[in-house]
């Protein structure tokens, strides 16, 4: 059934964000040359030149703590008014035991407050959102923190491992309009049952079901999601100012953006997959992070996430004049990105717990 | 072996799916879809039809049914369905079995299908079951692959004969040009030698762009004898058929640059169709099996079209271009086509059928009289020839 929109309720818009991407970096010619792959091919494949590395006591709790502290530093709030909590992610610290008891603990938002851990793959921050955009549009909350945060591992000896990455990134909602720095006009949603990617309970690394992720889970609904919304916001590519997808690596995401007529312009403030990798449910909200630390008033940003499994959030979001005084208050993602130190496949192998 | 021949079999109608990854579509689909569109060709009922041949390697391993014959059955409500193996040459062994029921009065119109079904399984998998059309005891159990198999038949060819980089790479460049212009094919555009030079090393020197990849498709035709087809404007006769064989393991062989199966059914074949006047200098174009590019070269070579060890001059000279003294491939071949197993054979005869009906649009061969396909399995165990006149 679709989504009945926010015909008389408040609109929900962010009224703080963050990030928070690990120092160490792994070059994409370090993991190649280990396992014999041609660089320049794996390169061009992925379009992927490095990518962030935890190391051995970060995991998606400090990092989504990280994130959140940055969040709550732009929307200038008493953590204790945060109402709700979810936290995305497909790498939790535990499978029962949420995250967000640990990290609304270390924020400081007292007991006080609904929340859970959720989970869809690589959507599952963009669905964190949706549900804090619920709950602060229809005023059961004042103030929602909707975080993506994930460690994304593979088996050593798999392609997937010179792509998945580690980064979290956090988006406090409220109602209030003069608070909103970005007003997130319109949301849907578009899933279907596609096996492309998966991990059972007791594996430690997912299976990837190879050129399956790609025609009938990824594209398809990405682009499909993305029509939806750009007809339901009633604008034309043409129209949009900026546009993020999904980024499982560089490719992708610019296939997506040339079938549907955006140009790569459009796509730059928001396309950061080649410096720190995939970093699965932080990735499309690193990426509109990204856009906000650069967005002038008045912009509209188009966001569609993909989630293995599968399915595609959709956001329109429009920047206000707002934005402007709260984006230096913390930590931006260029300063993330760029803050970074070279490791090598040992000390990596370390770090990711390879070696046991 | 010499066989009198009074009664020759026919194609009619083809029929097939297009070659992909048919994400959609299982088994089922497939065989509906090309066998509907067969009969649509031939404008024949189901009815009509009195025996079913179907071709297939894999549906066992890779797709977990085996007794293919009775999902055929099943699928389209026929009787007298017979499933017939071969490795990748199982397409074109269906065909002669539908031509020998023909031919013996046991049956007046078949139905001869390939299916393969490829896509289901990530591709490390499907090498190691592809394995399974060559030798298991010393080749495949010891960790051989049919690329790795054919890598070191290349080096051989190419330290023999000085068969070089560039003639691979222009069987491919020619192969990808002709499916550029097949509706059925999977991978309809141009690559050029940079192109070959960059994608990945499969097996030194065999090279991605050098191979063909395994895909989903489904194949059809409607076979006849004679009498009915002399009703028919459109259809393609088997003039002449030869199976050959050779040493399975490819370390048995005294020559390993030689097809000796290739070599053998080639004789075969033009023995019988010398009964129709027919020579190998007479053959307009020929759809030959490149797995790799070193089969269309070799192919070439012990089909006898050219001297052993020239195969690869013969594509530089560009004879076998489309436009050439002796068109190969114009489909496309395994190469610009892709290689659904069982479903190649068919595939090739269907080119036949639309070259010598002058139906093949933009890759159409001028003014085409005789035809030859070549269906190998694994690295030449068994060949399969035919030898097509209108």
């Amino acid at each position: 059934m679709e989504e009945l929109g926010f015909k008389g309720r408040k609109m929900a818009g962010i009224i703080g964000y963050g990030v928070y991407i690990p120092l160490y970096r792994i070059k994409t010619e370090e993991i190649a040359n280990v396992w014999g792959r041609d660089v320049e091919v794996v390169k061009s494949g992925l379009l992927i030149n490095e990518k962030s590395v935890p190391c051995i006591d970060e995991d998606t709790v400090t990092m989504g703590i990280e994130a959140s502290l940055n969040a709550i530093k732009r929307a200038d709030i008493n953590p204790e008014e945060i109402g709700a909590i979810y936290s995305g992610s497909e790498t939790p610290a535990y499978a029962v035991k949420p995250n967000i008891s640990i990290i609304s603990n270390a924020i400081g938002m007292g007991p006080r407050h609904l929340g859970a851990d959720v989970e869809f793959a690589c959507k599952a921050g963009t669905a964190a959102l949706q549900m804090i955009m619920g709950l602060v549009s229809s005023n059961i909350v004042k103030y929602g923190l909707a975080i993506g945060a994930d460690t994304g591992e593979y088996y050593a000896e798999n392609i997937g491992d010179q792509s998945s990455s580690a980064g979290s990134a956090a988006f406090i909602l409220g109602n209030n309009p003069k608070e909103i720095v970005a007003e997130i006009k319109e949301t849907l949603s578009f899933t279907s049952d596609v096996p492309d990617f998966w991990r059972r309970p007791q594996a430690r690394y997912p299976t990837h079901a190879e050129k399956f992720t790609a025609e009938p889970a990824y594209f398809k609904h990405t682009i499909t999601a993305t029509k939806l919304i750009m007809e339901k916001a009633g604008i034309k590519p043409s129209e949009v100012d900026h546009v993020v997808f999904h980024t499982p690596n560089g490719k992708f995401p610019l296939k997506v953006a040339k079938t549907l007529g955006f140009t790569k312009e459009q796509m730059k403030a928001g396309f950061v997959v080649d410096k720190i990798g995939n970093t699965y449910s932080a990735a499309s909200l690193i990426g509109l992070a990204s856009v906000l630390d650069v967005a002038e008033p008045g912009e509209n940003i188009i966001l569609t996430s993909f989630g293995s499994g599968a399915g595609s959030d959709a956001f329109y979001i429009k920047v206000t004049d707002a934005i402007k005084e709260k984006r230096d208050m913390a930590k931006t993602t260029k300063y993330y990105i760029d803050r970074k130190k070279y490791i090598d496949y040992a000390t990596y192998c370390k770090y990711t717990n390879k070696i046991e | 072996m010499k066989v009198k021949n009074q009664m020759k079999a026919n194609i009619i109608g083809a029929g097939s799916t297009t070659f992909s990854e048919h994400w959609h579509y299982g088994l089922r689909e497939m065989i509906s879809q090309a066998c509907s569109s067969a009969l649509k060709s031939a404008n024949i009922g189901l009815k009509e039809l009195d025996s079913v041949f179907v071709a297939n390697c894999f549906a066992g391993t890779i797709n977990g049914q085996n007794n293919i014959n009775a999902l055929c059955s099943d699928e389209l409500g026929l009787q007298n369905c017979t499933a017939i193996g071969g490795g990748d040459a199982a397409g074109a062994y269906a065909i002669v079995q539908a031509a020998n029921a023909i031919m013996s009065n046991q049956s007046k119109i078949a139905l001869v299908i390939g299916v393969e079904k490829m896509s289901d399984m990530p591709i490390t998998d499907i090498t190691k079951i592809i394995s399974e059309v060559t030798e298991q005891e010393y080749e495949a159990s010891t960790g051989a692959t049919l690329a790795s198999l054919y890598a070191m038949i290349t080096l051989k060819h190419m330290k023999m004969y000085g068969t070089t980089e560039k003639q691979l790479g222009m069987v491919s460049i020619k192969n990808h040009l002709n499916a550029a212009e097949n509706e059925i094919a999977q991978f309809k555009f141009k690559i050029m030698m940079e192109d070959i030079a960059k994608s990945p090393m499969v097996a030194d020197p065999i090279r991605l762009l050098h191979s063909a990849a395994p895909s989903d498709g489904c194949c059809a035709l409607v076979m006849c004898n004679e009498e009915i087809a002399g009703k028919y404007k459109d259809k393609a006769q088997i003039a002449g058929t030869g199976i050959g064989a050779d040493f399975m393991a490819v370390h048995e062989r005294e020559d390993i640059t030689a097809f000796n199966s290739v070599s053998s059914a080639s004789k075969a074949a033009f023995a019988q169709a010398a009964q129709a006047g027919i020579k190998i200098q007479d053959i307009s174009f020929a759809e030959v099996h490149d797995s790799f590019s070193i089969g269309e070269i070799i192919s070439i070579e012990d089909i006898g079209f050219a001297k052993k060890g020239s195969g690869g001059k013969f594509i530089e000279e560009g004879n076998a271009d489309l436009n050439g003294k002796l068109p190969i491939n114009p489909s496309g071949g395994l190469k610009g086509c892709g290689h659904p197993f069982a479903a190649t054979g068919i595939r090739q005869a269907i080119e036949v059928f639309y070259q010598l009906n002058n139906k093949a649009g933009k890759r159409q061969v001028k003014s085409p009289e005789y035809a030859l396909t070549e269906n190998i399995s694994g690295t030449g165990a068994t060949a399969v020839i035919n030898i097509y006149k209108r």
